[in-house]
């Protein structure tokens, strides 16, 4: 058994002390920590209620319940924030970044505790694999919502359309995962050639299109 | 085996219909390709999970739908599409036919709701009817016009085709349970396919000048 919420407490407490100390200015950052541990946190209680209620086994929690419920619970924070403070565009994707990380860091800490850390390769694997892929959905999310948050018939749909695309790329990550051999190594390597592609399509084909957006 | 490659077919029409939207929308910047890119990118990813699912476990989904998540935001996105492509007179518009989308989709909701999930049939049919009644005014509308404004009526029409496409795959699936070829199912999942092919087209030449 995971003393989950223990690891939360020990995980928060310094970083508490050190947003307190930090002033205010930075004490954004800290509350998206915070934020995406408690999805994390959050998220994995309601995972382990719903895999009761529907009575699924390890299999179907891992890959059909968990990235439903993953995804909804890390875009909370979020949502809180752009209804409330209207945060400019660049600020939604560094928040949409911290909650992903910080979910990601939390999930992997809790893993480790439960496993152990005696297979060096494996944990590097699921370290790259995992965290990145939180962070690409993070990413996805934050570049997603920063554009549709700004024009108005986008909102909704957008919010809805970014949900379904993360929630569905991490239930392909976890459904690759699952299946194990040589298949669970292309899930490890999906997040990190993903964020590449994304990186390259933004740089090369859209730049000029969301700058004449933008202009418009 | 017959399920398998039509979920391979339809992820293969889906992934070539963002590629070319995408293309389009980095080449010409308009929001109607930006819309299609989206709707076919999340009908793409829908697809890619179950077929993955398919091929990998020989099964499919369970508990939860995760493909559903993709496949209800493409529909959402179709609608804004429609939406946009829109003139104010149109909206405007009155016309009786309109409401048919709401009575042929309000028995089949029920119909539906008898055979599975609530509020998943809830989310669907609303969007099929709210689908389908844009797509009858809009072709009622474009069909009275000449010229650029006549050329919408190819758009409705594909939309107008995945609705009655939807509602045919499911209402066979109530009554039939098979996925091989002598089934419906597998017909009508193919009549959706095509009709996913024509919305690119359709919506190309709505807005081409």
């Amino acid at each position: 058994m995971t003393y989950i919420e223990n690891v939360f407490l020990c995980m928060l407490a310094p970083l508490l002390v050190a947003g307190i100390c930090i002033g205010r200015r930075q004490l954004k950052t800290f509350v998206f920590c915070f934020a995406g541990m408690g999805a994390c946190l959050f998220s994995a209680y309601l995972n382990t209620f719903l895999a009761i209620w529907y009575q699924a086994n390890s299999f179907t929690a891992t890959v059909e319940i968990a990235p439903v419920v993953e995804e909804v619970v890390k875009l909370l924070p979020l949502l809180f924030y752009l209804l409330v403070f209207e945060p400019k565009p660049a600020r939604i994707r560094i928040a949409a970044l911290i909650v992903a990380v910080s979910f990601a860091t939390f999930e992997n800490i809790c893993y480790l505790s439960q496993n152990g850390a005696e297979a060096f390769s494996f944990i590097l694997f699921r370290g790259f694999g995992t965290g990145a892929m939180h962070v690409v959905c993070g990413a996805m999310m934050g570049a997603g919502l920063s554009y549709a948050w700004q024009k108005p018939w986008l909102k909704a749909a957008g919010i809805c359309g970014l949900l379904g695309a993360a929630t569905t790329f991490h239930a392909i990550y976890n459904l690759l995962v699952a299946y194990g051999g040589a298949v669970q190594y292309v899930a490890y390597a999906m997040p990190v050639f993903t964020m590449i592609a994304g990186r390259v399509i933004l740089t090369v084909f859209l730049r000029t299109a969301l700058t004449t957006e933008a202009a418009n | 085996m017959a399920e398998l490659f039509e979920n391979f077919l339809q992820l293969a029409v889906t992934t070539i219909g963002v590629i070319i939207s995408f293309l389009k929308y980095g080449k010409d910047h308009k929001r109607i390709d930006l819309l299609l890119t989206c709707f076919y990118g999340c009908f793409a990813l829908g697809a890619l999970y179950w077929t993955l699912y398919l091929f990998l476990y020989s099964t499919t989904p369970q508990v939860f739908y995760v493909s559903e998540f993709g496949w209800i935001s493409s529909a959402i996105f179709l609608c804004i599409l429609q939406d946009a492509m829109a003139y104010q007179e149109e909206r405007k518009m009155k016309c009786r036919a309109k409401w048919l989308s709401l009575m042929i989709g309000i028995p089949l909701l029920l119909l539906y709701c008898t055979y599975g999930d609530v509020l998943s049939n809830l989310i669907w049919c609303g969007l099929m009817m709210m689908l389908s009644y844009c797509s009858i005014r809009g072709l009622i509308y474009a069909r009275g016009q000449s010229g650029e404004r006549r050329r919408r009526q190819f758009f409705h029409i594909a939309v107008l085709c995945f609705v009655a496409s939807e509602y045919c795959l499911w209402t066979s699936g109530c009554f039939f349970s098979g996925k091989s070829v002598m089934s419906p199912s597998f017909w009508f999942d193919l009549l959706l396919t095509a009709s996913l092919i024509g919305i690119l087209p359709a919506a190309r030449k709505a807005v081409s000048t």
